[in-house]
């Protein structure tokens, strides 16, 4: 019974799934903001996932004048990526991309498929490797630097610090005001609604549609600041508690959900990029 | 009779032929700001010192829009073409003059300037047009305070404050200077005034322990700092006097999202934990390209 249970123990951490991101190659970034005015990367991603629908499409009605000029596309595009990013040039089934190209041109259909599928697959094992990284590294909100100024020291802070702070708040609001200590639950209250309100400082920078605004600081919001703040002064421990859970349902889990797996994921990459 | 000869010139080639013999057609290819600036010298340098001209290249907007990679933050910071309550295109030259000379008078509709007055203007075709006396025309871009200021009621126009005049030539360059009689010159140097004392209703009272100091924004026709996309911001200390001396100092920060509207009251709560003679308020602001704080008012309690 023993070694069945050392056996089985064995067997479950053996399968314990290790998750690994592959970082991209550093040449990616000159193709993603902010280095590039635009996503050239994922435009030349886009073309080539069209090109070969042209390709695919216009073989399978016979096309064969438009599934050249597809071909072509695809196979200027597809060199592209080694032009782009050195370390995937040899990765790139070149020979197969030409064939592709010669098996239209003599419009011998199975040709084109078998190649365009080798083809294909060299994209899909691309982006079993790095589309995700490149997700999280050029596709989020890049939070890397950025300081907010903090309303109760006057100093700068961190994103990591001034949320550190503000939380401490709250936490020490639920504290004093549960033991009654008045004059501390107010003090910590207010900074707590100090710095809540200082987040607007942020968020600002990229939500600019009234939509996105109505979640950091809508009107809805605003009232149950408002509300908080009269708790605070009476310490009224349920309404403090009720104002609270909103705010954390409707504002910061909202924001909280959206950036921080991002976020994170992405500062696992170094702040390098 | 030799001074008959140049009505009898306008009568044979008519009015039309001799406003386009002095017509400089590259002013209507909306050419770089200095080349308006060669006539309009006052308003070019007033211009040159205004943050319209660092639209584009200010650090500021350089870090906020992420090295100018946030496409919609562009149009705004080198607007093609400002039309009244309409959202700009981007111009595709000349972006580093940010919202310069013809971002705001040049029309391709009539391919003219465009302006408040109706003058006679050889180099180029002018327009009269009323958008520039009526707050609208900043509305494409300034969305946010011109709701606010809409919301207002207020009769004062964006101009009235931002563009402040005072009597002078258009034009400095000779003879053209002398086409026109002095008419307000309107300051192009569009100063983000600084609030006073008369524009806050300011009370405290004492209560539990605590400092509540109301503020009331009955002078500034918008929010309190106002800002479409910019950080500014507004600080309001309070400072505890005893024995002549500060025993205790407590500040509260306002944004353009957290602002004081027009008309409305904001309190403040403050938690002196020592006894104080007198208290001592002071309003400051930090505007979005600032690094430090600058003085508006102060007010003391009791006055």
């Amino acid at each position: 019974m023993r070694v069945l249970i050392a056996l089985l123990l064995v067997f479950t951490v053996s399968y314990g799934k290790n998750l690994k991101l592959k970082d991209t190659p550093p040449e990616l970034s000159n193709y993603y903001p902010p280095k590039s005015g635009k996503m050239e990367f994922l435009e030349l991603m886009h073309t080539l996932s069209v090109s070969m629908t042209g390709v695919v499409v216009n073989v399978r009605e016979k096309d064969w004048e438009n599934a050249k000029k597809w071909a072509e596309r695809l196979q200027r595009n597809y060199l592209r990526i080694g032009e782009m990013v050195g370390k995937w040039d040899k990765l790139l089934k070149k020979k197969e991309m030409e064939a592709v190209v010669r098996a239209v041109k003599e419009k011998n259909p199975s040709a084109v498929r078998m190649n365009l599928q080798t083809v294909g697959k060299s994209c899909v094992q691309c982006h079993k490797n790095y589309k995700l990284s490149a997700k999280v590294k050029f596709h989020s909100p890049d939070f890397t630097g950025m300081k907010l100024e903090d309303p109760v020291s006057g100093m700068k802070y961190s994103i990591e610090d001034y949320m550190k702070a503000m939380t401490d708040d709250m936490k020490r609001l639920k504290v004093y005001s549960i033991d009654g200590k008045k004059d501390r639950a107010r003090r910590a209250g207010f900074n707590f609604i100090k710095r809540f309100e200082g987040l607007t400082q942020m968020c600002g920078e990229c939500h600019t549609g009234k939509k996105s605004e109505d979640v950091y600081f809508g009107i809805d919001v605003e009232k149950r600041v408002t509300a908080l703040r009269e708790a605070v002064v009476n310490v009224d421990v349920i309404r403090i508690k009720r104002n609270l859970n909103w705010l954390s349902e409707n504002n910061c889990g909202k924001c909280h959900n959206v950036h921080e797996t991002p976020y994170l994921l992405r500062e696992k990459f170094g702040r390098k990029r | 009779m030799i001074y008959l000869l140049p009505f009898i010139f306008l009568i044979l080639v008519g009015c039309d032929y001799v406003e386009k013999m002095f017509v400089e057609e590259d002013l209507l290819d909306r050419p770089p700001s200095q080349r308006c600036g060669e006539c309009h010298q006052k308003i070019y340098n007033q211009w040159m010192h205004s943050r319209h001209s660092v639209s584009w290249t200010s650090g500021e907007f350089v870090r906020s829009s992420k090295n100018r990679t946030k496409k919609k933050c562009l149009s705004c910071h080198a607007p093609l073409e400002v039309l009244p309550e309409k959202q700009p295109v981007v111009r595709e030259k000349l972006r580093e003059e940010g919202v310069n000379c013809f971002s705001c008078h040049y029309r391709e509709e009539t391919g003219s300037i465009h302006g408040p007055y109706e003058v006679f203007s050889p180099p180029h075709y002018s327009t009269y047009d009323p958008d520039y006396i009526s707050s609208k025309i900043c509305a494409g871009c300034h969305r946010k305070t011109y709701s606010q200021w809409k919301a207002s009621g207020s009769d004062r126009t964006c101009q009235n404050c931002h563009m402040p005049s005072k009597k002078d030539r258009l034009i400095q360059k000779f003879p053209y200077m002398y086409f026109h009689s002095k008419k307000e010159l309107h300051n192009h140097r569009f100063p983000a005034l600084k609030a006073d004392r008369k524009d806050m209703e300011l009370s405290l009272e004492e209560k539990d322990g605590m400092v509540i100091l109301r503020v009331k924004n009955t002078g500034i026709p918008h929010r309190f700092p106002a800002a479409q996309q910019g950080n500014p911001r507004v600080y309001i200390t309070l400072k505890g006097i005893s024995g002549g001396s500060e025993v205790y100092t407590e500040t509260v920060m306002l944004t353009a999202k957290t602002g004081i509207d027009y008309m409305k009251t904001k309190e403040f709560y403050f938690f002196p934990d020592v006894k104080t003679e007198r208290f001592s308020v002071i309003v400051e602001r930090k505007l979005s390209y600032q690094e430090k704080r600058e003085v508006l008012f102060t007010a003391d309690f009791p006055d």
